[in-house]
């Protein structure tokens, strides 16, 4: 296990370098720079602010500067917002952000597996049908859809929920978002654990547990389940990836004050180094989590935790 | 195989409807705009926003800018699938030529390869998209490349694993052989037998690639005006819905439509290429080969000259009359088993008195199998069991048979590895049988469990409590299979070729476990198996089956030194040989 975990940090470091060495050299290569102003600057300013941010040094030496500042999470000054850092912008958008991504994961993954499950246990029956086209439903109509149908219905025309806003209406303003956010995660998963519990429930050891004379519940609750789950931990990865997309759009639908808001701000006003923060940041959370997810991954399945 | 590969499709009735929603999609989006008196980009100021209205031919209402919304809405659909088709098209060349090389040429090159697409893997590739969109501009051409650079890393992984066992088929081989160059076999031979499988992933990139599409021009960074796609449509609709809900509802319905039938005609084809997994399946996996003609006469031709006095027929053959049993454990009449059209047991009767063991013999499909599996109700939803079950001398249906579950009647299955939980220890296995039929938990379960292993001779039982079934050893598995049964007392226990899976030693070991067990525990015992020797030491009586009836029962002494039937005569014929080839 200690050799497994070792190997698989080894394996995200290169990973990291790329996300980082794609980053830099983004920033470098866009057109325009960080003192593009509508006057011209003197040659002397021009040489004194190149100094001061190290664009006279070489290349290499660059990178190399930018790595360690990164390392010590530093992303460099926003172009935009002149008075902030882009640590800053990160540091106050991402609790707002994480706050609506892990309410929405833990809304895919319970809504999901319960839904999956019941379909898999009723599976060709009216249930099962049913339950399977709303997933096929869910998985095909993408947030930037859901969220403003979903504000027409509940916001607009029934009045039940706030449109917008995040922390003056309380916890009704995080319902629309974290709905709009989780759902197509919820048929994804729902799907996934569907498939999952039904070819678990058609191995030999089943009919053992069957031929033991277990209830079907113990069956399925103390036999079937965590197996079946297996493929829903590793989901979890790209689901975290999804949603941190996702809630790009959600944000600025919903007027989120989150990560994905600056995101978006910064991309329309070419804000470069406030969204390659963004991009790293968020690139190295996706990153690590996949870590984890492998981790215990590795731990819930013996045949890999004690290989 | 394209035809049944698209009979099957065909026959899926949600697949045939997301055929045809497509069909009317791309129909209506090639001459939809045709039909309508408006162009896509004329503005009427005189009807800004206006609701959906025939009289003026504007059947889905304005937008903002008084522009048709019927026509800009297939306009868009244009864009959509245009942009859909061109990017699949780029992660479709970008991805098989990358599986194929990888896969082909195999050994440092693929692990290199695949590596690489491991490491793209991990990153938030959207994010990529959105940056090369902000610094480069909204450029068409860059963002096919772009959503086609994300999209291809799935078929690369699919492609190169399709390669690898492509590569080892004899086709192939042989224009290795031949002499033709790696580009000519890959192009030629390999990527035309991927079809299939790229026919779906196909299918399942088109609607993804229509997604980040309408997520960029949903954004801003899409498509440029007066051009339009359902993203920037659905963008602008989220901004006007509140007075304008027409601006929302139409392209975001074309939209979710569109992209529902592509990944349900996508799933459709992969259930087509995979009968396997296909819903509603009605036999199970262990009746691959060998169903039953309907009436009992196949199966004769191969041997001729069978003894007058006995026949073939079942009503001879039943042992009934000749072969009584007193006060029987468990009786069985008449019983057949079918899955939907297929009979797979046909009329089988015989008893079994306590303490005593019954081998059943038979070639793999004679149904021995799913007779044990009929005997506690075992055979899924699927099998439709007929025929009379007694045990004790009650008659059970099939909530009585499933009572005995455990409690009465003990199982143990071949292949040891596969009938064991692989996520739970042995202990967990063991102690949820005790905690159902014994009442036992915690330190008395465990007493309990130690006693148990170390009655089926499981060597240091205190540490394989904690194990997990691949750590143990095949005979220490079909051990611990045997020590779970025997966990809820049971009085009669029922084997599935208890010793296929290990070797001469072990075997014989599990047998000489098996008859001490009956011996001690006054257990009764059935053992299914192919293996006459293995029969042969612990059986008293016999049945032998063919294609589900029974061609011979009696007592096992007499069988083995003059069988009555052909079918016995040749199995033990074969055995002998067998055993003086060894």
């Amino acid at each position: 296990m200690l050799r497994y975990a070792l190997r698989r940090l080894l394996h995200a470091i290169p990973t990291l370098l790329v996300l980082v060495t794609i980053a830099f050299f983004m920033v470098r290569l866009a057109p325009g720079g960080p003192f593009d102003t509508e006057r011209a600057l003197s040659p002397e300013v021009e040489a004194n602010l190149a100094a001061k941010y190290h664009l006279d040094e070489p290349l290499g030496a660059q990178y190399l500067r930018y790595l360690s500042d990164l390392a010590r999470g530093d992303f460099g000054p926003s172009f935009q917002y002149k008075d902030y850092s882009v640590t800053e912008l990160i540091a106050a958008g991402f609790p707002v952000s994480l706050t609506l991504g892990a309410l929405a994961m833990l809304l895919a993954v319970l809504l999901g597996v319960a839904a999956g499950a019941t379909a898999a246990l009723h599976r060709g029956r009216t249930l099962d049908r049913v339950l399977m086209a709303a997933a096929m439903t869910g998985i095909s109509v993408p947030n930037f859809v859901l969220a403003p149908l979903l504000v027409l219905g509940f916001a607009v025309l029934l009045g039940w929920l706030p449109a917008g806003g995040w922390t003056e209406q309380g916890a009704s303003a995080l319902l629309l978002p974290v709905v709009a956010l989780a759902l197509p995660q919820v048929a994804y998963v729902a799907r996934l654990t569907r498939g999952a519990l039904l070819e678990v429930l058609s191995q030999p050891w089943i009919r053992t547990a069957r031929a033991k004379g277990l209830t079907e519940r113990e069956v399925v609750l103390h036999h079937a389940l965590k197996p079946a789950l297996l493929p829903v931990v590793s989901y979890l990865g790209p689901a975290l990836a999804a949603l941190v997309t996702g809630s790009v759009v959600v944000e600025q639908i919903f007027g989120i004050p989150g990560l994905g808001r600056y995101f978006v701000q910064g991309a329309l006003n070419r804000d470069y180094t406030l969204v390659v923060g963004v991009v790293v940041f968020y690139g190295a959370i996706v990153i690590a989590f996949n870590l984890v997810v492998d981790l215990a991954y590795g731990w819930l399945d013996p045949r890999v935790r004690l290989r | 195989m394209r035809a049944p590969l698209l009979q099957r499709l065909l026959a899926d009735r949600a697949a045939r409807r997301a055929a045809l929603t497509l069909l009317v999609v791309a129909l209506a989006v090639l001459v939809g705009p045709a039909l309508s008196p408006h162009a896509f980009d004329t503005m009427d100021f005189e009807r800004i926003a206006s609701p959906p209205s025939v009289a003026a031919a504007h059947w889905f209402g304005t937008d903002s800018l008084g522009r048709d919304l019927f026509v800009r809405t297939l306009e868009g659909g244009r864009i959509s699938l245009a942009v859909g088709l061109t990017a699949t098209l780029v992660s479709l060349v970008v991805g098989v030529t990358w599986g194929a090389v990888a896969g082909w040429y195999g050994g440092r090159i693929d692990a290199l390869m695949m590596r690489t697409v491991d490491v793209l893997y991990a990153l938030p590739f959207m994010f990529f998209v959105i940056l090369l969109m902000v610094f480069f501009g909204r450029d068409l051409t860059l963002m096919f490349v772009a959503i086609g650079a994300v999209r291809w890393l799935d078929m690369a992984r699919i492609v190169r694993g399709q390669t690898l066992s492509l590569r080892e088929r004899e086709f192939v081989q042989a224009a290795v052989a031949l002499g033709a160059s790696d580009a000519r076999i890959v192009f030629r031979h390999v990527v035309p037998n991927l079809l299939g499988v790229v026919v779906v992933y196909v299918t399942l990139t088109v609607p993804q690639v229509i997604l980040v599409e309408s997520f960029l021009s949903f954004l801003g960074l899409g498509v440029q005006e007066p051009a339009t796609s359902w993203g920037m449509l659905v963008a602008e609709g989220a901004r006007e819905m509140e007075s304008a809900w027409w601006m929302l509802v139409f392209p975001a319905a074309f939209l979710a439509l569109t992209l529902r039938a592509l990944n349900t005609l996508g799933d459709g084809l992969r259930d087509a290429l995979d009968p396997s997994d296909a819903v509603g399946e009605a036999h199970p996996p262990a009746l691959a080969r060998g169903s039953l003609p309907a009436e009992g006469g196949g199966g004769s031709v191969a041997l001729a000259a069978s003894p007058p006095s006995t026949g073939r027929g079942p009503a001879v053959e039943q042992p009934g009359g000749c072969d009584r049993v007193d006060a029987p454990l468990i009786e069985v009449h008449d019983l057949s088993v079918r899955y939907g059209a297929r009979a797979v047991v046909a009329g089988v009767s015989f008893a079994v008195a306590r303490g005593t063991t019954l081998g059943i013999a038979g070639e793999s499909g004679s149904g021995k199998s799913q007779l044990l599996l009929a005997l506690t109700d075992l055979g899924g939803p699927a099998a439709e069991v007929a025929g009379r079950i007694e045990w004790q001398g009650a008659t059970t249906d099939a909530a009585a048979r499933r009572a005995l579950r455990g409690a009465r009647i003990g199982y143990v299955f071949q292949d040891p590895l596969a009938a064991l939980n692989p996520y739970l220890t042995v202990g967990v296995q063991l102690g949820e049988v005790l905690a159902r039929h014994a009442g036992l938990r915690g330190a008395p379960a465990r007493a309990r469990a130690l006693e148990l292993l170390e009655q089926v001779r499981v060597p240091d039982p205190a540490s394989q409590l904690a194990a997990y079934p691949h750590q143990l050893s095949g005979g220490q598995r079909q051990r611990v299979l045997i020590a779970m049964a025997l966990a809820g007392n049971p009085d009669l226990l029922l084997l599935d070729e208890p010793t296929t899976a290990l070797d001469a030693t072990v075997q014989a070991q599990v047998l000489a476990l098996l008859a001490e067990l009956q011996q001690r525990l006054g257990l009764t015992l059935v053992i299914v198996s192919h293996d006459l020797g293995v029969l042969a030491a612990l059986a008293d009586r016999m049945v032998v089956m063919r294609e589900g009836r029974v061609v011979e029962a009696g007592a096992a002494a007499a069988l083995y030194a003059a069988p009555r039937s052909c079918y016995a005569r040749t199995l033990l014929d074969a055995a002998r040989r067998l055993e003086a080839g060894a």
